[in-house]
């Protein structure tokens, strides 16, 4: 039977206690430490009843002349949609197996390593949510998939990533993130190099930062991330920071505890694998926040070389 | 203090109250100007016949303009003076006693953790204390700039947290605040292990 409770799995060693209450904000801490796209997308929190979730929609809005007369025209109305865009939260799971004999011999802190190991995890797959909607880019009227043709600089993916989302109303500021391999690039880009001649940080003086920072740029955050969806090429994503991009999840109860938790974790000793055994869940959904379908978000650029 | 001889052969007389001195200057005549007590005392007192004049003329226009209210306005002012007046003295001194409040338990939270409250006019002053009290609460604040230890009587010390202050704790990660869940964790395991959040342990 599942247990929720602290489990000393080597007493010998001192500190080898899988306690699940303080092991899963250590997750969830270490992930957070890791994650680069969750930060410049919007976190809804839809516990409760329901599966899908609209986000409401609206073509940019105008405002127009208004002329009061006898036989008043009224000024044409300018609807939310509210079903174009919808979250479905699903269930997302990591399990973790440490056999008796990993247990019997280990000199290191298990807590530690499976925290690190599993927070590092979580952090790759809420980054890979984010960055698998790259193909949400809209293709046409206007085309917002930037191919550079060469290295990508400043001039080229930057500026031009910004004049797409300026276009489409899409509110600021705007962030930047690129496959670590395409890092290089900016790093030899002259307004990159010389950002610290305009008050910026430089990289190289600063390095990179938790969160995957690198560089801000007239109103534009630069980050990294492996995460990058590699398709032909590797498919970097410009947009609208905490706008552009929406992360909704459920926080799940556990059946023995009642608690409620975002992402939900056991631990049991299952003693016909001779192992401990650590079930990690969480329930969520990534998609674009903005647009009328998945191929037309208007406040996200895609940029390939 | 006696007279000391000038250069030009006259008499200073300082710390006279009989006069008033300016300093000569460094071009020109280096005599001290001497204005006459008389005079000083007849400026003076020029000033302050207009200034009564001036204080003359409001209260009389005042007066002129309260002679020309309606009946209606004169019933008007006499109600909302007598039905509101000690409703608005009551409501300033409680506003006041409120800030007071919120203010003392502000200075109780150390500065890096002020940033969990939100004080300002668009947050109901009620609001904001107990903000306040949640996160002195939440901190286990006992004094001014301790955390963690601060102790209550009966368990050796050792601080007891609610469970909701353990979730609290819980979900910091989630709401950004790392630094302040690498501070608490220490503390809050070592509660766990020993048994000290009610409801949970």
């Amino acid at each position: 039977m599942a247990r929720n409770t602290a489990s000393t799995i080597n007493d010998s060693a001192g500190v080898q206690e899988l306690i699940p209450a303080i092991i899963t904000p250590d997750v969830v801490a270490t992930s957070a430490r890791q994650e680069v796209f969750m930060p410049l997308a919007r976190r809804l929190d839809l516990t409760g009843p329901g599966d899908d979730y609209a986000i409401p929609q609206a073509g940019a809005l105008t405002f127009g002349s208004f002329t009061p007369a006898a036989a008043i025209t009224p000024p044409t109305e300018q609807a939310f949609n509210t079903n174009a865009r919808t979250l479905t939260p699903a269930l997302r799971v990591c399990d973790v197996i440490v056999p008796i004999n990993v247990i019997q011999s280990t000199q290191m802190s298990l807590q530690d390593l499976i925290v690190r190991e599993a927070g590092l995890g979580l952090a790759q797959d809420h980054d890979a949510g984010f960055a698998a909607l790259y193909t949400e880019a809209p293709a046409s009227a206007p085309d917002h998939e930037i191919a550079t043709g060469g290295a990508l600089t400043y001039a080229n993916s930057i500026v031009a990533g910004q004049a797409l989302l300026w276009t489409q109303n899409a509110p600021k500021p705007f962030c930047l993130v690129v496959h670590p391999t395409y890092t290089p690039d900016l790093l030899v880009d002259e307004l990159v190099v010389n950002a610290s001649k305009i008050g910026t940080e430089s990289i190289i003086s600063r390095g990179t930062q938790n969160g995957g920072f690198l560089v801000k740029i007239i109103d534009c955050e630069v980050y990294q991330s492996d995460q990058i969806v590699s398709s032909t090429t590797y498919r970097c994503m410009m947009f609208s920071k905490n706008a552009a991009l929406a992360y909704g999840f459920k926080r799940l109860q556990h059946p023995v505890t009642g608690d409620t938790q975002e992402l939900l974790l056991d631990i049991d000793w299952n003693s016909a694998n001779r192992a401990v055994e650590m079930n990690m869940t969480y329930w969520a959904d990534w998609e674009g926040a903005k647009g009328t379908s998945t191929t037309t978000n208007t406040w996200l650029v895609e940029i390939t070389k | 203090m006696a007279d000391e001889p000038k250069t030009d052969g006259t008499t200073a007389v300082s710390g006279s109250p009989t006069q008033s001195e300016k300093q000569a200057t460094g071009t020109g005549n280096d005599k001290p100007a001497v204005v006459p007590m008389d005079r000083f005392e007849g400026v003076v007192a020029e000033r302050n016949r207009e200034k009564d004049r001036v204080t003359a003329l409001q209260k009389q226009l005042q007066d002129l303009t309260d002679q020309h209210k309606t009946d209606d306005e004169k019933r008007l002012d006499q109600l909302v003076t007598e039905r509101y007046g000690p409703r608005l003295k009551r409501l300033d001194s409680l506003e006041q006693r409120l800030t007071t409040e919120r203010d003392e338990l502000v200075t109780k939270i150390p500065q890096e953790h002020r940033g969990m409250l939100v004080l300002n006019e668009s947050v109901p002053i009620e609001d904001q204390i107990q903000q306040a009290r949640s996160v002195i609460s939440f901190l286990g604040q006992s004094k001014p700039g301790s955390f963690a230890g601060g102790g209550s009587p009966g368990n050796g010390g050792a601080r007891t947290y609610t469970k909701e202050q353990f979730q609290m704790w819980q979900n910091l990660p989630t709401l950004g605040k790392l630094k302040e869940y690498d501070e608490q964790k220490a503390e809050m395991t070592a509660a766990y292990r020993e048994k000290r959040i009610i409801g949970i342990t």
